[in-house]
């Protein structure tokens, strides 16, 4: 594309009232129409600058995409507070958006892993990532910018541990036995796999 | 910060952000939207306290898994009450040790740290 029309279309999409992308119309025209078409679009936004009305400054700052990349033990929840969604409601509405409504209290576990930075998410499915940016009403880029920031690490092992004047020292976090055992043989291998087998 | 206030806020927080209506209030929501513990039951909780078996836990806070632990045998009005008073110790007071509570600690409406009762933290073993 020619400098003098990606200038135009820029023009004329900033003349609707539109946001158009100037780094998008420098990476439509050739390599050495760059500098030119920068100093045009330059000169026209110094010539027509836009005055954002206080609502349109509220809904930038309020839109999510403006935020830094958070990690996801603290992007998860903020976006739930964010939209009103409890738990509760992200895990039914996860656990039906990836075909196992049934599976509820297995999604529930691996929510839970992945706010608490149990789970990192980098190995999570992108089926997940998908529901739960639709989930949560924002784009699965975030998600994404999030995905790459590793929580610090959970080791419960060196975390303070129950220490009871009766029992005996530094004794370990030991699973309940039969609850493992139930949640065991009620698994869904596909939805553990969507959780943690990627990565 | 004291007690009732901070129930109130934490009630007040959890209204306000997901437009829950009250009464009944589900502690359980609360406790996993508000503050992201896991309410989980057990028959016995002493072992996933490391305590001895024949010592009686109601509740038990284990802040390093994010999860509160009640009994399954203990009523259902119970295992809420018991579920809000740990919310209470991760709100008031968590210092990433595990709380356990016994029947006795769980039944005062306001917890006190009296010697030799009530509340155990992360002390350690006496010897």
């Amino acid at each position: 594309m020619s400098a003098e029309r990606a200038f135009g279309e820029f023009a004329a999409a900033w003349e609707r009232g539109e946001q158009p992308d100037p780094a998008t119309a420098l990476a439509s025209v050739d390599e050495a129409d760059r500098e030119p078409l920068a100093a045009m679009l330059a000169a026209y936004l110094a010539a027509n600058p836009r005055e954002a009305t206080e609502d349109e400054v509220l809904a930038r700052a309020a839109d999510p995409r403006s935020d830094p990349p958070r990690a996801w033990p603290e992007l998860l929840p903020a976006l739930r507070a964010r939209t009103g969604t409890t738990r509760g409601a992200l895990v039914a509405r996860l656990a039906e958006a990836l075909g196992h409504p049934d599976a509820r209290a297995q999604v529930e576990e691996h929510v839970h892993e992945l706010e608490t930075g149990q789970l990192p998410p980098a190995r999570v499915r992108p089926p997940v990532v998908a529901a739960l940016a639709r989930i949560l009403q924002v784009p699965e880029a975030l998600l994404e910018m999030g995905r790459g920031i590793a929580p610090p690490p959970v080791d419960a092992s060196q975390a303070p541990l129950a220490l009871y004047r009766q029992a005996p020292p530094a004794a370990p976090l030991p699973e309940v036995a039969a609850e493992a055992r139930e949640a065991m043989e009620a698994r869904n291998a596909e939805v553990d796999d969507l959780f943690t087998g990627g990565g | 910060m004291d007690e009732l206030l901070a129930a109130r806020e934490a009630l007040s927080r959890f209204c306000d952000t997901y437009a829950a209506t009250v009464p009944p209030l589900d502690v359980e929501e609360l406790a996993a939207s508000l503050c992201c513990l896991r309410v989980r039951a057990a028959d016995d909780l002493a072992p996933i306290a490391g305590a001895e078996p024949a010592v009686h836990l109601s509740g038990v806070l284990l802040p390093a898994r994010w999860e509160i632990w009640v009994r399954r045998d203990e009523p259902g009005p119970r295992r809420r009450f018991t579920v809000a008073h740990e919310i209470g110790h991760h709100l008031l007071h968590s210092d990433g040790a595990a709380v356990l509570c016994r029947p006795s600690d769980v039944r005062r409406p306001r917890a006190t740290r009296a010697p030799g009762s009530g509340r155990r933290t992360a002390s350690p073993p006496s010897s």
